[in-house]
């Protein structure tokens, strides 16, 4: 068999090299939306083999890369790795096909975009928590970059910002995964072997490796109180780099935490105060975002809402907790390309982001005002989008687990609805009065959230295709 | 055959001295670079030669030759390329480091090979006194640097000298393999001795508190000498160090941890700490090194021959970091740029540059797929390894610290304004090449590095 | 054949509907041939396999699936038929309803999906159709309510509506996935075969409280009338025939749930409450739409009183008949808008008498919802107080209802029917065709529905709590007593005394007390935004600690600057005192 993960590494790995090396703007936006159009069917691919062939999941390829550690290139087939690569992919294309300000020398943006798809890719599929540190790292780079560089206002106090948090949480990471190192019987990186073996090592120092994994995982997720990055970053880097960072960097977070729950006996005992604090985080965004009048922020408040109602996914330990919480990823990775590629169309075609100045752009723009609408839907959990079958999932979990506290979460989706509607009826769906649109909107951009709009019904109509990989096992 | 391989080391360094000699005489610099440049290729080939073989002996008493000789003698002989054709670019007077270079590389090497106490503080002397000429032969305005640089080496010096005198009562011979055997533990003369060495030793290592002097001096320096203090003499200085701690106190491994262990927290946090409010880059990158310093010290305090390759690959990786950086920051610093602020537009009037800086400072804080995150890991691993999750926990808290430092000039690099394109000399171009494609190559691919340190750490383990 | 499969017509003429843009004259007819298309299906569907459960897996999970489940079950094929019938009328009321060229494709999309999620809704034989169905009804309620937002009020009706139902979408999730966990299974007919549960009642309270908000009972029912900012059709058809009643479909079909969850005395009480403001709004409001959105409110506690009463079957019967007349009352009011200039103030409208085929018609709607006998809302009274009669209060209140009724609809009839004033011009003779003649077949309806209060209580036999419906005739006398006594009221009020409408007594007030309701959601409105307004002052404080964090470290950097004083001799100090250090740790 073709070593295909290695094969979609090298396709975005390569072009992202030549486009650093090569190209003009045009150029390198082909070179990135083809890259990750070849990803995407691959992940497709990857998608539908690991639903209809057999022992498909657990397929692994390596390479040796330092024999002192015994760490392998490695890069294995697992349920959510598969599903968070399909992610990435799409989310990936979406922003290649998107526009957003223009600069000078916004080749480099694609070289960005590349990297940090090769940076999930490879963090979603990686084998053991070595290559997981290394992909994460990279991707955290990136989407510095991408803030640093090609950001909006405040952007490099806000590229600052988020690289503290993140090098905070790498700092942990680090630690935690040499401390499994040295205490594991074979001193290993790998997941599977980690995760096997987990309980030989001893409980104090399990608990300490799983505080600092789950701190680190905390920051970037982000959970309530390690969360005051996303303000500032999501709202002013590009719509690119938001998608990136709120779809797909997010979920590195949400991701370990997947791991991290199910590679160790000590989550159990911990599966309680991981509930709490989803709920708490959850609110508070809910809260929070109610005071917010930048679109920008307030998507990246939702998406914080979002990861605590992940993480409440993840702590309630049952087959439907955490496959509903993967699924939430999903559905939210979609929902936040569609939102920041949406909102970034109007901040190109209005010059504003904030719901005090927009008024009506239904009028103008009503292809992009429904989209916000349908984005509104599809993050309230409506049904035939994506994220309704992530909610049923997440809290028929959490309310398993926890009983009918479970169901409490469920209500701060309720408070994201309310101010998500009057953000509606502020800006979008009501002409009273409306705003002039300085700028046509750009066609790319309306191509780019209709493929995140497509994906996000598709897998809300269908949503057997991914569930029936859960029967498989989520690790 | 055997003859060339056994005299090597001292046809070259002979080659080296009359290159030296030469250069008074024919006061070309083109040549004199080249021929310079040459015999340390030549220095590499031979050293690249030991290492591949694995070769161990000794040369006339004097040298001897073995795995960690031989790594030293590739990092160093290939720095000394870089340092050499930098310093050609950088300084307009290019000859006196075309006379003073190949006799303070003497020195250098020589630490490197050394197998008696009396080499060790001779080859210092000799790397010493060259680099204080190359400072203060720069005219009055380097009067200071040089001045301090010199007060603290010759009080270094003495010292070292004071503590190899300790030691001469027990062992007279003074060979670093026989100098002393496992039970001078409870001989207080023999902890003084150790001591002072790592004091001695400390001044050029820029260990906290003996390291003071390093940001007036880096700084201080001219842009041609700078690589080569903080790229080389460093890093000699740990050489010596090691080789003294490891192999001539190695019966005192218990009693060395705990030093090595306070001295690396004092010096990370005081390196990493000072530099977040440093405003001139040379200045930053002054205490940057320190707080580098401060990661090798960590790998050598966990005394393990795993901890020692840590240290060996770290003191690699940092030398082509910062001879890179210091290249970088001394060119734009003859250019007049020499503030964080200043470096803003530098993507937009020279994107090389730019892109190597940022490498390099990644690589500095330890971004994966840089060598400097596989040095920190080899270090911090190697401290866990060991027990010392505490130092570990200290030397990634410090990492966290200095993404502050490094991301403000990466952040201000990117920034808005731009200016004219800047125009950079070749050689330049050279150094900072190889010293980032070291960094990319062994950040991506570090197997071989790794597997080179570590034979290089075994077998200093192996000739006590 | 698969029952869901009604729905794909209307789904399909939806999607067709939005790809005539530029060639609006086939909107209308494209839909509402699917909607009849669907119709059919529903007819044939109800003769061929009554009582059929059908589950189509829709995705499984660690040996659960999840199924689409659809039943036809009497209630259910009563509410599709009931769907199946109003739904073309209303694509036919909207093809001269909506002049607004451009805005027809948007409009018919809405308005067909609306009517496939009403009708998915009304097959549901599981929690998560019935879930899916019921988002999809407030969604599109929501999208319709907002239709115009070119004005002013729209926008903000919908938003209102939204925010309500949201309330009971995120309860009905809660309660729905709590009982999943309990029984582990979705299906109606499963649930209700299974024993109680400790969590039932929580859950049943929940789904209650989402019934209440869809279907605008005390404390959520304020956002029904403001949905009158909608256009006409919609209001006849989402806001007083269909939708709404969604609610009052699903505690009828759950209904012993509840009463093992011991819930029938709030549903009664709730019931009461909303029928009692509903007619005091409706005898006070203005609005001529309003009017009729109170009203709807009255109905449907009318009916949650009768389920509260255990009389399934006079609920149903109630659930019939108030669907004809109710949208027949509202076509006619978009009729008398249309010919008013879309004026909305009952008091600036006039001369309805003017147009037989308008007047008649919505005379039978208003004799009807009076309780006439023997139109079929008489029927649907009669029964619901004939249930209270075990219940003197109930019974009292209810006959005060039935007052009020009688009173306020007579009060919209007299207002609209005044002879206009010299300066208005009136348009009734250009209303369009299709407006009136919907209008009137509707009407035939509302007097065909009497013969349900013959035929329901058989139809509805397998019922658990199915009783027969009886009406003693000294009741019936009662009834006509009351309801001619209110006619006559208002006669005297609203027709002899010429009202002019600017009466501001304090009766008033307390009548018309959606004024204080509405204060009072923007008051919790208000708090939320408070408590809002502190979290997000946490946020910032967080932010600022975190900040003052770094801060910190940069103060004590720029403090252990100072070290490196420049000076060698500072230098030598420190090189002795490095070594003292050094001897310290050595000796320690």
């Amino acid at each position: 068999m073709l070593p295909l993960f290695f094969i979609m590494l090298a396709v975005v790995g390569l072009a992202g090299a030549a486009t650093a090396v090569y190209g003009n703007y045009v150029f390198s936006k082909r070179i990135a939306i083809i890259a990750s159009g070849i990803t995407l069917v691959l992940a497709i691919y990857l998608l539908f083999s690991a639903i209809y062939t057999n022992g498909f999941i657990g397929t692994a390829e390596s390479l040796p890369y330092i024999s002192q550690f015994g760490i392998y290139l490695s890069f294995v087939a697992t349920v959510p790795g598969v599903v968070l690569t399909l992610l990435a992919a799409i989310v990936s294309l979406v922003a290649s096909i998107t526009v957003s300000r223009k600069f000078e020398d916004s080749k480099n943006i694609y070289v960005l975009i590349l990297l940090f798809e090769f940076s999930a890719i490879g963090l979603f599929l990686s084998a053991n928590l070595f290559l997981f540190y290394v992909f994460w790292d990279v991707g955290v780079i990136a989407s510095y970059f991408m803030i640093n560089s090609f950001g909006s206002g405040e952007r490099r106090h806000a590229a600052n910002t988020f690289l503290i948090y993140s090098i905070f949480a790498s700092a942990l990471l680090l630690l935690a995964i040499m401390l499994i190192y040295f205490y594991t019987p074979v001193h290993s990186f790998d997941i599977s072997y980690i995760a096997s073996h987990s309980s030989s090592i001893p409980v104090a120092v399990q608990g300490t490796i799983f505080v600092l994994f789950f701190i680190a995982f905390m920051v970037k997720m982000p959970i309530f109180p390690f969360h005051s990055w996303i303000s500032n970053a999501y709202a002013e880097a590009p719509a690119q780099g938001s998608m990136l960072i709120s779809g797909v960097l997010s979920k590195f977070g949400a991701y370990g935490m997947l791991i991290l729950f199910s590679m160790f006996a000590f989550s159990s005992e911990f599966a309680k105060y991981a509930f709490v604090l989803g709920t708490i985080s959850a609110f508070y965004a809910a809260f929070v975002l109610m005071r917010q009048a930048d679109l920008k922020r307030m998507t990246a408040y939702s998406s914080m809402l979002e990861s605590g109602i992940i993480l409440v996914g993840i702590s309630s330990l049952n087959a439907f907790g955490t496959s509903g919480a993967l699924y939430l990823m999903l559905a939210h990775g979609l929902v936040m390309a569609l939102m920041f590629s949406v909102i970034g169309g109007i901040e190109i075609s209005y010059g504003t982001r904030s719901i005090n100045v927009l008024k009506g752009i239904v009028k103008q723009s009503a292809g992009t005002a429904y989209s916000f609408v349908i984005g509104t839907f599809a993050s309230t959990g409506l049904p035939l989008t994506a994220g309704f079958i992530a909610d049923v999932l997440v809290f028929i979990g959490a309310i398993s687990e926890f009983g009918l506290y479970g169901a409490i979460p469920i209500f701060s989706i309720m408070l994201l609805g309310f101010y998500m509607y009057y953000a509606i009826n502020k800006s979008f769906l009501s002409t009273k009065v409306s705003s002039n649109s300085i700028a046509r909107m750009p066609k790319q951009v309306a191509v780019s959230y209709s493929i995140a709009m497509i994906a996000l019904f598709a897998f809300g109509i269908f949503p057997f295709f991914i569930t029936s990989l859960f029967g498989v096992g989520i690790i | 055959m055997q003859i060339l391989v056994n005299f090597a080391i001292p046809v070259l360094f002979a080659a080296l001295l009359f290159s030296g000699i030469a250069t008074l005489f024919h006061k070309n610099k083109k040549l004199s670079v080249a021929i310079n440049s040459s015999l340390f290729l030549l220095i590499l080939v031979t050293g690249i030669y030991y290492s591949v073989t694995g070769i161990s002996f000794n040369s006339l008493s004097l040298y001897h030759i073995y795995p960690f000789s031989s790594f030293l003698l590739m990092l160093f002989s290939l720095a000394f390329v870089l340092v050499s054709i930098a310093a050609y670019e950088l300084d307009s007077s290019y000859l006196k480091f075309g006379m003073l270079l190949p006799l303070l590389s003497i020195g250098v090497f020589s630490v490197s090979m050394a197998s008696s106490l009396l080499t060790i503080i001779v080859s210092m002397e000799l790397m010493t006194v060259p680099t204080i000429l190359l400072i203060a032969l720069n005219g009055k305005d380097f009067a200071e640097p040089s001045t301090k640089l010199f007060l603290l080496s010759a009080i270094s010096i003495a010292v070292l000298a004071f503590a190899i005198a300790l030691i001469f009562p027990y062992d007279s011979s003074l060979s670093i393999t026989q100098a002393v055997s496992g039970t001078i533990g409870s001989a207080y003369f023999m902890v003084l001795s150790l001591v002072l060495f790592v004091a001695a030793l400390g001044v050029e290592a820029a260990l906290f508190p003996f390291n003071l002097w390093i940001p007036d001096v880096y700084q201080g320096s001219p842009s041609g000498v700078s690589p080569l203090i903080a790229g080389i003499n460093k890093k000699v200085a740990f050489v010596a160090l090691i080789e003294i701690s490891f192999v001539v106190f190695a019966g005192d491994k218990s009693s060395i941890v705990p030093v090595f262990e306070i001295l690396a927290v004092l010096t990370m946090f005081f390196g990493n700490l000072a530099a977040m409010v440093q405003t001139n880059v040379k200045r930053l990158l002054a205490y940057s090194s320190i707080s580098q310093a401060g990661y090798i010290m960590v790998g050598l305090a966990s005394v393990t021959a795993f901890g020692l390759e840590s240290s060996l690959f770290q003191i690699f990786a940092h030398s082509f970091m910062i001879i890179g950086a210091f290249v970088i920051a001394g060119f734009l610093a003859a250019n007049g740029i020499e503030s964080i602020g200043g470096y803003s537009g530098l993507y937009k009037r020279n994107g090389f540059l730019a892109f190597s800086l940022t490498v390099i400072m990644l690589s500095m804080a330890g971004i994966p797929g840089l060598i400097g995150f596989v040095g920190k890991f080899l270090l911090f691993s190697s401290a866990i390894s060991s027990g010392l999750i505490a130092l570990a926990f200290i030397g990634i808290i410090n990492s966290f610290i200095s993404i502050y430092y490094y991301g403000k000039l990466i952040s201000s690099i990117y920034s808005g304004a731009s200016g004219k394109t800047m125009h950079v000399p070749n050689g330049i171009y050279v150094v900072v090449f190889i010293a980032i494609a070291i960094v990319i190559a062994f950040g991506i691919y570090p197997a071989p590095l790794m597997a080179v340190s570590s034979r290089a750490a075994a077998s200093l383990f192996g000739i006590i | 054949m698969l029952t869901i499969l009604v729905i794909l017509p209307i789904v399909a003429a939806s999607f067709l509907a939005l790809l005539t843009y530029g060639k609006e004259k086939y909107t209308g007819p494209v839909v509402l041939v699917g909607s009849l298309i669907t119709s059919a299906m529903v007819v044939y569907d109800s003769l061929v396999s009554p009582g059929a459960v059908q589950q189509i897996a829709w995705f499984g999970i660690s040996g659960y699936t999840i199924h689409i489940t659809t039943q036809l079950l009497p209630l259910n094929i009563i509410l599709s038929l009931l769907i199946a019938i109003i739904t073309p009328l209303i694509m036919f009321y909207s093809m001269g309803y909506m002049e607004v060229k451009t805005e027809r494709p948007r409009f018919y999309f809405e308005i067909g999906i609306f009517a496939a999620a009403m009708l998915l809704f009304a097959i549901a034989g599981n929690f998560i159709t019935m879930f899916i169905a019921w988002e999809m009804l407030g969604v599109t309620s929501y999208l319709l309510i907002g239709f115009w937002y070119q004005k002013d009020n729209p926008p903000y009706a919908a938003r209102k509506s939204i925010s309500t139902i949201l309330i009971g979408d995120f309860a009905m999730l809660a309660a729905m996935l709590s009982v999943w966990v309990s029984y582990h299974t979705f299906s109606f007919s499963r649930i209700l075969a299974l024993p109680t549960n400790p969590v039932l009642p929580i859950a049943m309270f929940l789904v209650l409280v989402a019934t209440f908000t869809k279907s605008a009972q005390f404390p959520f029912h304020e956002w029904l009338a403001d949905a009158m900012e909608g256009p006409t059709p919609v209001s006849a058809f989402l806001h007083s025939s269909t939708m709404v009643k969604a609610g009052v479909f699903l505690v009828l079909v759950l209904f012993p749930l509840f009463v093992k969850s011991g819930l029938s005395e709030l549903i009664l009480a709730i019931g009461i409450i909303s029928a009692l403001l509903g007619a005091s709004n409706a005898i006070s409001s203005h609005h001529i739409k309003k009017i009729l959105a109170y009203s709807t409110i009255e109905d449907l506690g009318l009916m949650f009183v009768a389920i509260g009463l255990h009389a399934i079957i006079a609920a149903v019967l109630f659930f019939i008949v108030q669907a004809f007349y109710k949208a027949l009352l509202f076509m006619s009011a978009g009729s008398i808008m249309r010919a008013n200039g879309e004026e909305e103030d009952i008091y600036k409208t006039y001369g309805s008498y003017k147009r037989k085929l308008l007047y008649i018609p919505m005379l039978i709607g208003v004799l009807s919802i009076a309780g006439i006998f023997p139109l079929s809302g008489f029927f649907g009274k009669a029964a619901i107080d004939a249930a209270a009669l075990s219940n003197t209060y109930v019974y009292i209140i209810l006959a005060v209802i039935d007052f009020a009724t009688s009173a306020y609809i007579f009060r919209w009839l007299f207002i609209h029917s005044r002879r206009e004033p010299a300066h208005v011009e009136l348009s009734y003779s250009s209303i369009p065709k299709s407006m009136l003649y919907s209008g009137a077949i509707t009407s035939v309806l509302v007097l065909a529905a009497a013969i349900a209060f013959f035929n329901v209580s058989g139809f509805l036999s397998y019922y658990a709590y199915a009783s027969k419906l009886s009406i003693g005739l000294a009741e019936a006398v009662i009834e006509s007593a009351i309801v001619i006594f209110g006619i006559s009221a208002s006669y005297y009020l609203f027709h002899v005394k010429k009202p002019s409408g600017t009466v501001t007594t304090k009766a008033y007030y307390v009548l018309f007390n959606s004024v204080m309701v509405n204060a009072a959601y923007s008051y919790i409105a208000k708090a939320v935004m408070y408590f809002a307004e502190g979290i997000n002052l946490i946020e910032e404080m967080l932010y600022g600690f975190f900040a003052s964090g770094a801060y910190g470290i940069i103060a004590m950097s720029a403090g252990l600057r100072k070290i490196v004083t420049g000076d060698a001799n500072d230098y030598l100090i420190a090189f002795v005192a490095g070594i003292i250090l050094i001897i310290l740790i050595m000796l320690v």
